[in-house]
C-alpha cells in the first residue's frame, strides 16, 4: 500500500518534468453491483485515487472500503464489518500497466488492454480486461467493467445470503483525470 | 381459554419481531444533517494528524462524524455524485470530502470560499477521506 501512495508521490514529482504525461484523479468512481431475484445491491465510492502515466503506460489505483456507500444502512456495516473487514484492510489498490496500438494522448476513444495485479482484504490477484480511455482537451477519462468473485479474495459469503449475492460482482470504473501541473 | 392467550400473545410477539427485523433491514443510510459531530476541527489540523501518525489518527477519527473547517480547493461532480477538497495547507494532500447530496449552492462555490462540513471520517489515502458529508455553514 505504501508503494502506491509512493508511486503517487513520485508521479506528482515527476510531473515537474514531463509536462502532460501524468494523469491524477482523487474522485474516481468504483461501483459495484449484484442483481438476484432477492436483493439488488449496489456500492458507490466516488473518493477513488488513480494516477495513469501516459509515457510509461503505468496506472494505478487506490481506495478506501469505508468510502463504499450502500443505499442500506445495514449492508454497509456487514460489507465493512464481515465481508472485506474495513478496519483490518481498510485500502483496495490496483497497479498495472496498459498496452494499445493507438497514442493514447491524441484526442478521441482509445481501446486499451489493462493487465495487472488488484489487493483486497489482504489477497493479491492478477487482473487482466479491456478499457476505454478517452483523451478530450487535456482530459483523460479511462473507463472499464469487470467481474471479481467474493472468493478469490478470500470474502466468505455466508449460506443463508449465498442466494442474494451473486456468484460474479460487476465492478464498473470511471476516472477522469486531469494532468499535473 | 389461557391457552388462546398465550396463541395470540405469541403471533403478535413475531409479528413484532419481523417488523422490527424488516425495519432494520430496509433502514437506510444515517443522514448526518440531525447527528451532531464527535470533532469540531480545522483543515490542515486534521490532515497533520494522520500525516504525522496515521495509526493514532484512525483511532481517533475512524468512523467518527467531523465537523471540518476549511478553504475549497475544488469540486467535482459526476455522475449524480459530489466531491469537494478542502484545501489542508502547503502540502499535496487535503480533506477529500464526498457529499450526501449535491449542495443547492454548489455551482456558487469558489476556490478560497471558506466552508464547514460535516461528515463520516473513513480513513487516509493522501487526502483524509470524508463521507456522507453535508454543509453546515
Amino acid at each position: 500500500m505504501k508503494k502506491i501512495l509512493f508511486v503517487m508521490l513520485v508521479a506528482i514529482g515527476f510531473s515537474q518534468f514531463a509536462h502532460a504525461q501524468i494523469y491524477i484523479t482523487r474522485t474516481g468512481y468504483i461501483g459495484f453491483f449484484s442483481k438476484t431475484p432477492m436483493e439488488d445491491i449496489k456500492a458507490e465510492n466516488s473518493q477513488v485515487y488513480a494516477v495513469i502515466d501516459v509515457a510509461k503506460k503505468n496506472i494505478a489505483f487506490a481506495a478506501l472500503l469505508k468510502g463504499f456507500l450502500f443505499r442500506k444502512q445495514l449492508m454497509q456495516e456487514h460489507f465493512n464489518e464481515n465481508y472485506v473487514e474495513s478496519d483490518k484492510y481498510p485500502k483496495a489498490t490496483f497497479s498495472g500497466t496498459f498496452k494499445s496500438n493507438e497514442d493514447v494522448t491524441q484526442n478521441g476513444v482509445h481501446n486499451v488492454d489493462v493487465s495487472g495485479k488488484i489487493s483486497l482484504h489482504g489477497v493479491e490477484n492478477p487482473v487482466t480486461t479491456t478499457a476505454t480511455l478517452e483523451m478530450k482537451d487535456g482530459k483523460l477519462t479511462g473507463k472499464a467493467h469487470l467481474l471479481m468473485v467474493p472468493g478469490d479474495y478470500n470474502i466468505q459469503i455466508p449460506s443463508l445470503v449465498r442466494e442474494k449475492i451473486e456468484k460474479e460482482i460487476k465492478v464498473e470504473i470511471l476516472i477522469e483525470c486531469s494532468a499535473t501541473k | 381459554m389461557r391457552k388462546r392467550t398465550i396463541f395470540f400473545v405469541g403471533i403478535i410477539l413475531c409479528l413484532l419481531a419481523t417488523g422490527i427485523a424488516y425495519y432494520l433491514y430496509q433502514k437506510p443510510r444515517t443522514n448526518l444533517a440531525h447527528v451532531s459531530a464527535d470533532y469540531a476541527i480545522q483543515a490542515p489540523e486534521l490532515f497533520n494528524k494522520f500525516q504525522q501518525n496515521e495509526p493514532e489518527a484512525n483511532k481517533q477519527f475512524l468512523n467518527k462524524i467531523i465537523s471540518v473547517k476549511g478553504a475549497v480547493q475544488s469540486v467535482q461532480q459526476s455522475g449524480g455524485n459530489t466531491v469537494i477538497v478542502l484545501d489542508a495547507g502547503p502540502t499535496t494532500g487535503g480533506i477529500n470530502c464526498s457529499m450526501a447530496s449535491a449542495p443547492a449552492d454548489v455551482g456558487s462555490l469558489k476556490e478560497g470560499d471558506s466552508i464547514q462540513l460535516k461528515g463520516r471520517c473513513t480513513g487516509f489515502l493522501m487526502d483524509v477521506n470524508i463521507t456522507d458529508a453535508v454543509i453546515e455553514k
